[in-house]
């Protein structure tokens, strides 16, 4: 869809778009888990699916049974914090093949996800782009991979503590060497919360995941193009996905002067 | 809009010298537009042709006169978007077409990403559209053919012609190689925005054209031997300075030689060969992604044709070699590529004839066999879409061949001397496949070939239909209903886009698929005003396990009700107008029925494919042709104006998320409001 809009666009051709009501149809609520441990602990969130209209944030679910098995035998039962979180110390160890239990009324759901090594950042900059007669603002992020092993990553851009972009990657582009994943942010002279402002924290995260788990991202990142779920990660039909990483973390304060001219 | 500032179009059209073996075909199977008792004496059921030289009489998109769009206004034919040149047939997407120019097939039909068709009309003289129902030398298609006729040179005389207008050129040359004996005809068209592009500081660096050569020469050897050689190109570009580069062309060619035994019988040779190919690339920032994909088919086919008393035999055999890419991707040290081949053969056997006064039959059987062959990698699946296993056959080696049986059957049985009722069964078979995630064909499709795992798409038809006329033939009137069911037809696995892997098969599944539905048409022929009001009430559906719970669901190219009005009105011998007004009632589309949070993300939650309808989309067309004849050559202007009331019709519809999830979107993008248009054209 996005390849057929941005075809289309660059022709000039898209003469008008417009908002249109859907009569959006009802449907059965389903579970979402949404787990992670990594060197420093762990924390699960389980919620349900909200209804297109409801823009509510409060579908958490807080009557969950929580266990995490690691296949050195060890277990954990990971307790109930607040508003659909469940957090433990259980931290993760890189190898360590990780297993999440999920039971919540009378349903049981399954995955599991083996932990990665740490992976490492070269550069992060940002670059203002022209494209025809706009500028666009996009984030260039550098990582240097991993030797030596197949090696897939999550990377997430916070924005003053919420989530602004994210992306996931596999290193066959360049293995063992240098990967590069680009962000597009905004359009120079865009009007709106998703232009960054002098001063705004970016918190950059940087996970390496095992393939379970990115071939559950990368499908999720491809929804716009498929219109379809991602592909189950969790067994006994839940949505979302588990995954056992590793991640290192950047901050930066986010100043226009500091922004680049690309001069390509 | 950029390009609704171009449309003043220049045209010159060349005398029609037909070729004139395949004309002769087409006039005796082929109804013709404006004969009323042909179209009801007429064997072969769902079976529609459109004569070049009348395609002025219907308004064209940017003054364009082109054979895809006057296709899309028949009865039972839908086009895929507001600006596509692909057609739709009865429940099958474009991709289960085919489309030969001159025997050879051609795979992607569109300029400019569809919005201009690829076949220039000033090099055709027809075009006979097969919804389904095809006698038995027409096959590699699981929904219909479309049998395009190029013009062949004068050889007489030399002509000549250029056209220049904002859009683009054309320009045209014919005549005699050796006088009476042999003749050529070169035309060749090109688009030349990126000129306007190019006066612009912001625009300069940016490439947008296409162009297209269609050749064709043909030598009368004496009375009994004819050979033609066909030739046609196509090639558009799309660049973003040194960003983006999108390209894409056709390029195919055939020589055909036409051997004639006394006045009954003839046999036609033609060697032909025909290629697609796609090719992308991204330069960015650093980033460099390129990739691209092909499709290739040298074959050679023989027909032959004999008139035995009552008895009308075709017979002929077809063999070629494909070559298919399917997808080759480089980024940065990763380079991959899936390529295969293939020989596909096929022969059969049709007979025509009358059984009684009243009772017309024809029937066929075409034997169709396609062998995947060795030379690259083959692989089993597992249920996920892993590969279980990899099969390394040799070079040439046969992987498997995959047989089917195609019986083929019209009946027409005269009622009356006003009145006959047809009926027609029809199994065809396709081995090229493509993969779309959108109902539109565009340059990131895919393509593959029936395999180990993946079968041949098997259609089966049956339509039956009342034709009608008055006594005069003033006015005739058709209804037909048909049913079609295919197995193996393909479609995206959840989750899967076109790039997720190389290996196309671990995108798809493959299930079944079911059309129905009925057409009505109503054509007045004679007298001042013409027309026709056309009709289709349709479904169309599919079942794969795997997708969509395993349960039936509307294909993409779904929609209920599809309305046709077609008026062309000759006002005096200086002015002919016309008008179309086309109703299509809303698209089967996926949009999510809910949505939940992940790592700060709305994500949406979709529970069944295609469950959603968009917006109805319609447009007024008209045009109005002012004509002038001069002792030697003809001028007329061209006005019209597409979208009369300008509506803004569906194109895509997109879901957008609000500001940190305060509420999702959906936003609809269409192409055009209204475009006017002018072109002049000479005849000479």
């Amino acid at each position: 869809m996005r390849r057929l809009l941005y075809i289309i666009g660059i022709l000039g051709l898209m003469s008008c778009t417009k908002e249109i009501s859907i009569d959006y149809h009802s449907h059965d609520t389903r579970y979402v888990v949404e787990g992670t441990i990594n060197n420093d602990g762990t924390e699960i969130r389980v919620s349900t699916t909200n209804a297109m209209e409801d823009n509510t944030t409060g579908s958490d679910v807080n009557n969950a049974t929580v266990t995490l098995t690691a296949d050195d035998g060890t277990t954990a039962t990971i307790p109930f914090v607040r508003n659909g979180y469940y957090r433990s110390k259980f931290a993760g160890i890189a190898g360590t093949v990780y297993k999440l239990d999920v039971e919540v009324d009378g349903q049981h759901f399954t995955s599991t996800s083996t932990m990665q090594r740490t992976p490492k950042m070269n550069e992060f900059k940002l670059v203002w782009k022209k494209m025809l007669t706009e500028r666009y603002l996009f984030g260039d992020l550098r990582l240097q991979d991993i030797p030596n092993e197949s090696n897939w990553y999550f990377m997430h851009i916070y924005r003053n503590g919420l989530g602004y972009r994210w992306a996931v990657m596999k290193d066959d582009k360049n293995p063992n060497k240098e990967l590069q994943q680009l962000f597009t942010f905004f359009r120079d002279g865009q009007h709106d919360n998703d232009v960054l402002q002098d001063g705004d924290e970016l918190h950059i995260v940087i996970r390496a995941i095992d393939q379970r788990a990115y071939d559950y991202l990368y499908s999720m990142q491809q929804m716009s193009s498929t219109a379809t779920n991602p592909i189950d990660n969790f067994t006994g039909g839940c949505l979302g996905y588990f995954s056992a990483n590793s991640e290192i973390e950047y901050y930066q304060d986010f100043y226009y002067r500091d922004v680049t001219e690309d001069d390509e | 809009m950029f390009l609704s500032t171009l449309l003043l179009t220049a045209l010159v059209a060349m005398p029609i010298t037909p070729d004139t073996l395949r004309q002769e075909q087409l006039d005796e199977v082929v109804v013709k537009s404006n004969s009323a008792r042909q179209r009801l004496r007429q064997i072969q059921t769902g079976a529609e042709q459109v004569q070049l030289k009348d395609l002025t009489n219907s308004p064209q998109l940017f003054g364009e006169h082109d054979i895809m769009r006057s296709m899309q206004l028949l009865t039972g034919v839908k086009s895929e978007s507001d600006a596509s040149s692909s057609f739709q047939v009865r429940g099958g997407t474009s991709a289960q077409n085919q489309i030969l120019v001159d025997i050879a097939p051609v795979y992607n039909v569109g300029h400019l990403a569809g919005l201009f068709s690829a076949f220039n009309s000033d090099a055709l003289v027809s075009a006979t559209l097969y919804k389904g129902l095809l006698p038995a030398q027409y096959g590699g298609a699981s929904s219909a053919v479309l049998d395009i006729i190029g013009k062949t040179g004068n050889k007489s005389e030399y002509h000549g012609g250029a056209s220049i207008g904002l859009l683009s050129a054309k320009g045209t040359i014919e005549g005699p190689i050796v006088k009476n004996k042999a003749a050529f005809l070169v035309t060749a068209r090109r688009s030349y925005m990126d000129m306007f592009l190019k006066l612009s500081s912001d625009f300069k660096g940016n490439t947008l054209y296409f162009y297209d050569i269609n050749a064709k020469a043909d030598w009368t050897i004496n009375e009994n031997n004819q050979l033609f050689l066909s030739f046609f190109t196509g090639h558009d570009r799309t660049a973003l300075e040194d960003m983006v580069d999108i390209r894409w062309n056709n390029l195919s060619t055939s020589l055909k030689w036409l051997h004639h035994f006394g006045s009954n019988a003839y046999a036609q040779s033609t060697a032909y060969y025909s290629g697609y190919q796609t090719d992308n690339g991204i330069d960015f920032l650093g980033m460099n992604i390129w990739f691209s994909g092909h499709i290739r088919q040298t074959g050679f086919r023989q027909d032959f044709h004999a008139n035995l008393g009552k008895y009308r035999l075709d017979a002929g055999l077809q063999t070629a070699l494909l070559n298919v890419k399917s997808a080759e991707w480089k980024q940065v040290s990763l380079h991959e590529k899936e390529q295969r081949r293939a020989w596909d053969n096929a022969f059969w056997l049709n007979l025509m004839t009358p059984i009684t006064k009243k009772l017309d039959v024809s029937a066929g059987l075409r034997v169709s066999a396609f062998s995947p062959l060795g030379g690259s990698l083959y692989y089993d699946l597992e249920d996920n879409g892993d590969i279980a296993w990899y099969y390394n056959y040799g070079k040439n080696q046969i992987v498997k061949t995959h047989t089917v049986l195609e019986p083929r059957l019209s009946v027409n049985y005269q009622l009356s001397p006003v009145a006959s009722l047809k009926f027609g069964y029809t199994r065809t078979s396709q081995n090229v496949h493509a993969l779309r995630n959108q109902s539109t064909a565009t340059p990131f499709d895919r393509y593959t070939m029936s395999s180990n795992i993946v079968k041949p798409e098997v259609a089966d038809q049956v339509s039956a239909g009342l034709f009608m006329m008055t006594p005069n033939q003033d006015y005739d009137f058709s209804a037909e209903v048909y049913f079609r069911h295919i197995n193996n037809v393909l479609d995206y696995r959840d989750g899967k886009s076109f790039a997720s892997e190389i290996e196309i098969e671990r995108l798809m599944l493959a299930g079944k698929g079911k059309g129905y539905g009925i057409e009505l048409s109503a054509r007045k022929n004679n007298g001042r005003l013409t027309g026709w009001i056309g009709y289709t009430l349709s479904w169309s559906k599919t079942k794969i396990d795997g997708i969509n719970q395993g349960r039936w669901y509307d294909a993409n190219n779904d929609r209920r009700h599809d309305i046709n009005i077609v008026a062309m009105y000759h006002l005096n011998k200086r002015w002919n107008l016309s008008a179309s007004w086309v109703y299509n009632s809303g698209q089967a589309f996926t949009a999510p029925s809910g949505k939940y949070m992940i790592e700060d993300n709305w994500i949406y939650y979709y529970t069944e494919r295609n469950g959603y309808r968009a917006p109805a989309s319609h447009h007024l067309d008209v045009s109005a042709v002012w004509s002038k004849k001069y002792r030697n050559r003809t001028h007329q202007l061209v006005f019209g104006i597409y979208n009369l009331y300008n509506r803004y019709n569906p194109f895509l519809i997109n879901f957008e998320d609000g500001e940190y999830g305060a509420g999702t979107k959906a936003k609809q993008y269409s192409l055009f409001g209204i475009v006017p248009s002018v072109s002049f054209n000479i005849n000479f």
